[in-house]
This record gives structure tokens, sequence and C-alpha cells, in this order.
């Protein structure tokens, strides 16, 4: 233990001592270049006395760092390139100290080449170095749009799942399995196995490491999982191990995960949500978990012309787009007599037309025929008009119809009977028809769509 | 000394064009650095009069209860008041609150419990006193929001600020803004229509509540009026006929259409638009202001009142015969709750005028189906307070304005039904849970007819405005 204290102590310089063969790197090439610009000579002993306290220093810092590494809080993915890098340039600059102590001659205007070179591999040992201890964006986090455009590489991208819907969410591995693979999986994986645990799947949690079941099913406080992210970052045993802990809502979305029902390939839309969790599912993942209106799941709706748009008008139509964004309108006829031509004018927008407005305008059953084709109507409002039964059966084709007015019609129970087949309507207005008040209490009783009528 | 006299001659220098323009380039410069996307200003200007986002609400009625109704007596029930009846408000619920000059000046301020019994209705059990029987039938289609508050302590500013968003006159009204940032969905009528109850007294009602301020004219509320002409100087006057009137108007668009392409002024095509909409309005107003084809049963929906045009039953008939015709917003007003003595006897004649007018509104424009793509909106301008002004007595007392609390109800489009939101504390005096501010129920209203309130605004002297200047949040829990 005391073995291993010391290691960590001395690993932990590394950062602090990386920077010595770095400011005697720098210091001898500015210096080299000062002294050939103003011609003034020195003895090369002075020059190459520096080189070697830079290949001194190197060696610590390579020591430490290799000390450091070796505690295992690191993903051997990530410290591969610093470390070998970081190895290679302790040889060259080993090379360079016997260059400039003319010990090696190979070709005339070799010292400005190499020390080009010495400053390429420098840098890519630091920027690699400085990546693992702050973060790849440490430095562009904060930079202007135009260069973070360019050069942030956003590896925090916040996961949306905005347009998606719920039943094909899959829990675990769409919600959860991103936060092990941010901060979990580079130890936990099919090749890693550290504490014998491989998080990559369900099954595989359930079985678990050395120390037992990771997770347990709907308990989160039982679960080593959830014990071992919650514990005070000082203990032994707080995972993630290195200084990248799971956020306040990562774990709150863990735990609401563990007291479910835990199953590989659960949805979202499977499991009841609690008004916190919507939350949460929001925050983390721009989940809308409200209903969606039917004209928000539209899709590859065609645009709307506005030259053909105007010729509506000529056949007594109003037309409204619903919002911006929305290619899709609502239709009013103004006239008082409507005709076939016209409601085929209205076809040619098929599509785009979600509520249609035809009242006291002599609309008969015939003209149903032609109505029923609109495939995305959702409001139909047919007011006092002369429909019967025979009418209504067309609108049995209307699948996606929510409210529907029939109010002032000729239609009877029969009507009723037809409606209650179209899963989609919520609401339908009756009063004044001749459908009875019994046959509408009925309706009311066993259908989820209410009939509304009158006095 | 000024040596700067001369600016006044050459509003814009060789010297000043160099050091502004500069300037200028600097701050374009660091603007951009700092955030590129938003250097250019969105366009918040309304080409094509489309929603910002899918509207529930198409139409609005607004039945503006001028006055402040008493919403201690008639929907925010207070019993410890009854209890305490007669003993001195505390200074604790008080709070140092201004009063108005009417009531200011009383030695005491005693709590006053009101006369009339309460009871909870319908399945949501909202409270509703005895004075509004019909209305207590259909609470459950209703919402109530009894934490509304307001700033203005008097009755013209506040009903200013109600309509337009500021103290000040001079601002468009709601229905002016609704008007211009929807459009129009009936050519033949205006999009905002105006009924006042007649022979009604009390706070005066100026047409600037309605007016459209500095919104384009045609955007303003037109008032129709009960009896032979609805609509002051829009019939022909004697011996011209329509063809004859007709022939003018084309002649004077001619004449306009020069005169806009020479001073570009776009108050012309406003006038020219608004004359072609009177003469189309000859025709079309007095079919919508024919009642005589309603059947009887609707009469009786509205009340018996409803026969006799110019009352506010007669007016709840027209409002939903101008919503049938897609008018987007009828205001309607009705003036006389401004009870500051005597309370107990003239309430019940406010009431006996409104409630079954509204209720049959309502009601009416449910079974039609048009409760679907409606609003319908009741409430005061502020409301009344726990103390008696005057002399409480046994069966008497008067209550002066109180702006820190009053009930509204609203129902229809988009709306939840059968809720009540905030509360007051037990004295009726201090809101007690989610205040709702005046711009939060105008930005309510905005964003039920699918308008950002922040997005719609008019350049005016240099300014953008809007209607809830730069307040107002949506009142998201009374959204269904």
């Amino acid at each position: 233990m005391i073995l291993f204290d010391i290691s960590s102590f001395f690993g932990r310089l590394h950062p602090l001592i990386v920077h010595l063969p770095i400011g005697f790197i720098i210091i001898e090439i500015i210096l080299e270049w000062y002294l050939k610009v103003n011609k003034i000579y020195i003895s090369n002993k002075i020059l190459s006395f520096i080189w070697f306290l830079a290949f001194i220093s190197s060696i610590f810092a390579v020591f430490f760092g290799w000390l450091l590494a070796s505690n295992g809080h690191y993903a051997e993915d990530n410290i591969y390139l610093h470390r070998w890098s970081g190895i290679l340039l302790v040889f060259f600059i080993l090379f360079i100290w016997g260059l400039k102590s003319k010990m090696i001659y190979l070709f005339k205007s070799q010292n400005s080449f190499f020390n080009f070179l010495i400053i390429i591999i420098l840098l890519i040992v630091s920027h690699q170095g400085g990546k693992i201890t702050h973060g790849e964006n440490y430095i562009l986090e904060y930079s202007p749009e135009f260069i973070k455009k360019k050069f942030y590489n956003n590896t925090n991208t916040k996961i949306s799942y905005k347009d998606k819907e719920l039943d094909s969410i899959e829990i675990f591995k769409e919600l959860i399995l991103p936060i092990f693979e941010h901060k979990c999986i580079s130890c936990h994986n099919n090749e890693i196995q550290m504490g014998e645990l491989n998080m990559t799947t369900v099954a595989k949690l359930f079985k678990g490491g050395s120390s037992g079941n990771a997770i347990i099913n709907k308990n989160a406080e039982k679960s080593i999982l959830f014990n071992r992210i919650t514990l005070p970052q000082n203990n032994n045993k707080f995972m993630p191990p290195n200084s990248n802990p799971l956020t306040y809502d990562e774990i709150n979305l863990i735990k609401w995960w563990l007291n479910s029902d835990i199953k590989s390939n659960n949805r979202l839309s499977s499991v009841k949500l609690e008004k916190t969790d919507k939350w949460l599912l929001n925050k983390l993942f721009e989940i809308d978990t409200k209903e969606k209106p039917f004209y928000d799941k539209l899709k590859n709706i065609s645009k709307l012309d506005y030259e053909k748009l105007k010729r509506l008008d000529n056949v007594n139509f109003t037309w409204k787009i619903l919002a911006e964004n929305y290619p899709l309108i609502e239709l009013n006829y103004i006239g008082n007599n409507i005709e076939d031509t016209s409601l085929n004018e209205i076809l040619k927008f098929n599509e785009n037309i979600i509520a249609l407005t035809i009242k006291d305008s002599n609309l008969k059953d015939s003209h149903l025929k032609l109505i029923s084709k609109l495939k995305n109507l959702m409001i139909l409002n047919i007011q006092n008009n002369p429909i019967t039964d025979k009418g209504v059966i067309h609108l049995g084709s209307l699948k996606n119809i929510e409210k529907l007015n029939l109010y002032g019609t000729k239609i009877s129970n029969i009507s009723l009977n037809i409606l209650s087949k179209i899963k989609s309507l919520k609401t339908i207005y009756l009063w004044r028809t001749k459908v009875s008040i019994d046959k509408i209490n009925e309706f009311n009783n066993n259908n989820s769509t209410k009939v509304i009528l009158g006095v | 000394m000024n040596c700067n006299n001369h600016k006044h001659n050459y509003k814009f220098s060789r010297r000043d064009f160099l050091t502004k323009t500069s300037l200028g380039m600097g701050a374009l410069t660091l603007g951009s650095l700092i955030s590129p996307t938003d250097l250019y200003a969105k366009n918040t200007y309304i080409d094509k009069r489309i929603p910002h986002f899918p509207a529930k609400v198409k139409r609005v009625i607004y039945l503006l209860q001028s006055g402040a109704p008493s919403q201690l007596d008639l929907f925010d029930y207070k019993p410890l008041l009854n209890k305490l009846n007669g003993t001195e408000l505390p200074d604790s619920i008080r709070g140092g609150q201004r009063l108005t000059g009417m009531s200011s000046g009383q030695s005491s301020f005693p709590l006053a419990g009101s006369v009339f019994k309460f009871k909870k209705h319908g399945k949501s059990g909202a409270w509703m006193s005895e004075l509004m029987p019909y209305t207590s039938k259909i609470v459950d289609d209703l919402c109530f929001i009894k934490s509304m508050y307001t700033e203005a302590i008097n009755h013209d500013p506040a009903v200013t600020f109600l309509q337009t968003g500021s103290e000040l006159p001079g601002r468009p009204s709601i229905g002016s803004w609704i008007s211009y940032g929807l459009g129009s969905d009936n050519k033949n009528l205006p999009e905002f229509v105006v009924l006042v109850t007649k022979d009604k007294f009390g706070q005066p009602l100026y047409s600037r509540l309605w007016g459209n301020g500095f919104l384009p004219s045609k955007h303003q509320g037109v008032q129709f009026r009960s009896g032979k002409n609805p609509v002051l100087y829009l019939d022909n006057p004697p011996g011209v006929t329509a063809d004859l009137r007709k022939e003018q108007l084309e002649y004077l668009k001619k004449l306009e259409k020069i005169n806009h392409s020479d001073v570009g002024d776009p108050e012309i095509l406003s006038r020219m638009s608004q004359y072609e909409m009177a003469f189309r309005m000859q025709s079309s107003v007095p079919e919508v202001m024919d009642v005589s084809k309603e059947p009887d049963y609707i009469y009786d929906l509205y009340g018996k009142e409803s026969r006799n045009p110019g009352t506010f039953a007669a007016n709840c008939l027209l409002a939903r015969k101008l919503i049938e015709k897609d008018v987007k917003f009828v205001q309607l007003y009705h003036q006389g709750w401004d009870q500051h003595n005597d309370l107990p006897n003239a309430i019940k004649v406010q009431c006996k005028d409104t409630d079954q007018p509204t209720a049959g509104l309502i009601t009416d424009l449910k079974q039609r189906g048009l409760l679907e793509d409606t609003l319908v909106i009741w409430g005061g301008e502020f409301g009344r307070g726990s103390y008696s002004q005057g002399t409480l007595t046994k069966d008497n007392y008067g209550r002066d304005h109180h702006p820190k609390c009053f009930t509204i109800f609203m129902t229809g489009a988009g709306i939840k039904k059968g809720i009540t939101l905030g509360s007051t504390d037990d004295f009726g005096y201090n809101i007690k849970e989610r205040p709702v501010h005046i711009h939060d129920f105008q930005a309510t209203i905005m964003h039920l007819l699918g308008i950002d309130h922040e997005r719609l605004t008019f350049k005016h002297q240099g300014r953008r405005y809007r209607l809830t200047d730069v307040h107002g949040n949506v009142v998201k829990e009374i959204l269904s």
C-alpha cells in the first residue's frame, strides 16, 4: 500500500515535471535562433549542456508519467499515443544532444531541420498530454464562434430523440448505454473487464463481476452499480475512478432505470412515467412525452403552391395555413350551394387539407364520397346540410378524423353505429339530428368518443 | 458654449459620418465575433398572416365587465370574512396597500363578508354564489383564474391596461393586435367587432379602448349598435343608390392609387380597403344583425332580454352570429359593476343582466361545435376589496377598487375545463398562489391564437412595440 501511495505521489508530479524539458527545449531553440540572427558566437558546450538538461528532465518526466499511467485510472486507448510519443521524444533529445556536442554529423543544415522536427514532436506529445488532463475541448471551449465551428470537436453532443416516438426508443440501448459508453465502457467492455465486469449488455450487467451482480431488477438501492456511482468521490471504490463522475441527472436516470422492470429491449412506451421522469427525459434527451397532435406526426407532405391555392378562391373556398412551417391548410366554403367541381378542385390538395368546413351549403350524400378521399382530414364540419345515413357510410374511410360536426343534418341512429367504428374520432356533434337521446347516452357510456348534444 | 450649433443644419456632417460609421463598423465586427448568427435581426413582420404555431383558438369572444365585478360576492368564497364581519382589516393583511381617494379617508376598514350564499357546483366543485344560477350549471366547462392582478387602481388606466397592455392611452387594443397578426377570415365583415350594452351607466367607455393605436387603421374595432343603423355612417344617404356608390368608389380608388404612388403613405391603402369593406358591409351587416329567424328556444336559452336589441343578452346572441360568420374578435362591454355602495342590491341587477346570457352563449356555442375553436372570456379590469367602503350594516355594504386580486373565467378551445387556477388568502385580499398578471393573461390569449406574443411587433416611433411590452409569460397550467 505504501509503495502504491509513493508511486501515486510521484506519478502525480508528472504534470509538473513535464514542463521542465518543454522549457529547456524552447529556450534552447530560441537561443540558437537569436545567436544565429545576431551573429553571436558562444561556446557550443553551453548549448549542448542545455540539451543535456532537457534530456535528464525528460527522463524524469517519462518515469513519473509511467507511474501515473500504471495506477490504472486511465484507459490505455486514451494514453497510448502520449506514452509512446513521450518516450520517442526522450530518445530524440538524446540524439540532438549528440548532434550539438558534435558527436554526430549527418548533413549540412541538420541543426535547423532537427530543431523543427523536435518542435513538431513536442507539440504532439504535449497536446496529447493536455487532452488527458483537461479534456479535448479545454482550450477551444470559449473560443470565438468561427474558430469553434471549424475546430471544436463536440464530443458532448446532446443526444436528441426530439422527433422519435416513445415506442421506438429502447430504454437500455438508447438511454442508458450512451452514458455507460461515455463514462464506464472503456474499462468494462468485451476486451477489458476490470473487476470482471462487462457493461455492454443487460444480461452481462445482471451477471455482474467479482463483487456480485451489478444490477438488481427493480431495486436501485441494492444494485452495486448504483452504490458505486453514488459513493463519496474520495472512496476507493467510487466509479468511475478518473475525474469524470456521472452527473446528477445521469445518476437519477440510472436510478429510474434500475427501479423499473429491466428487460434488455424494453421500450419507453412500455413503462409508466411519473412527472419527474418526464422532466428528466426531456432534459437529457429532449424526449417529448406529450401526446403529439396528428398534424405533428405527418411527414413528407408536399409543399403548398400559393399560385395554385389562389384558385380555390374562384370556387368559393377560403383557405388558411395551419402555421409557419406546416404545409397544411384549413378550408372553409363561403358559398351557399356546393358542387362537385368545387370539391374536385380541393381534392388537388388532398394531403394538405386537415380541416374542412362546409356549412349550410346543400351538401348531399354523394358529395361525401368525394370528401371521404381526404386522407389527412382531422376536422370536418358539415352542419346544417341535407345529409342522411347513406352519406355517412362514406365517412368510414376517413382514418384520421377527430372532430365531426353533423349538427342539423338528417342522420339517425344508424349513423352512430357507423361512426362508432372510426377509432380516431374524439368528438361528434349531433344536435338537432334524428339520433335518439337513448342511443347517444348508450354510445357515450361505451365509447371514448364523446357525442355532444344541445338543448 | 456649444460649438456644434450647426448640427441642426447638417444632421449628418462628413465628420459625423466618419466617426459614427467607424464606431459602428467596430461594433458590428465585435458583434459578429461574439455571435455571428445573431448579427442580423430576425424578421418579425408578418407578411402572409400565418400563425407562428398551430392554434387551438380561431376566434375570441371577450365579455368585458366594465367597472370591476366583486369577486368576493360571485366566485371567491371567503367564509372567514363572514366570521370576522365588522372587525377591522388587519394591517398585516393590507400591508400598506395604497387605497383610492374614495376610501383612504375612512377611519375604519370593517371586513365585510358576502351576504350571498355560496355552494359548490358540478363535478369540479367550483364555488359559486347564488347570484349566478345559470353559470353555476356550466362550471364544469369553465376555467377560473382566481389570482389575477393588475397594476392600476382606477378604472380608466386599468381597463386601458387590460385592453392595450399600457395604462396610458394610445396603444392598440388586443383585438387590433389579433386582426393585425392573423388577418381576416371573412372579407365581408371586420375582424374586430365591438358591442356595448345600451342604456347602461358607470365608468365611461371610449372608442380608444378598441382603437388601433399606431397599427394601420383597418385593424380598429368596429362598433355595431342596436337599432336602425348598426354601423354609423354605413348606409348610403337618401337618393344615392348602390350602383352610384359603387361607381363613385371605383373612381375614388383610381385617384387614391395615384395619390399613393406619389406619397407612399400606407394609410391610403388602409383607407381604400376600408371603403371597399364598408361597401360590402352594406349588405353583410344587415344580414348578420337580423335575428328574426332565431327560433324561440334560442331566445329562451339567452333569456327573455335577448329579444330586446342592445341588451347584454341580445349582444351575446349577436356575438354568436358574428362568430359563426368567422369574425375573429368580438368584444362585448357591459357597464355598471362599480359598486362602491349598495353593492348587494346593485350586483343583483348586474347578474340578472349577464348570468343567463353568458351561460346561454357558452351552451349555444357548445352545441353548435363552435366552442371547439372559440375562446370565451368573462371578467373585469380589477377586483373589489374585502373591507366595506362606507358604513357596514347587516345587509348592506360597498366595496372599493382592489387591484391585488380578482377572478376571471374562460372557456373554449385549448383551455382545461372544470379547473381553478390560483387562490387568494382567507381575507380575499392577497394572492396566495400562482399570481397571473395582466400581461400573462394577454400572452396566453395570443398563445392560444397561435401567436408568439414576443414576435408579434410593430415598429412605431423608432422602436418595436408589442401588446405585452417586455413582459408576459404564457399561463401554461390552463392550456389543454
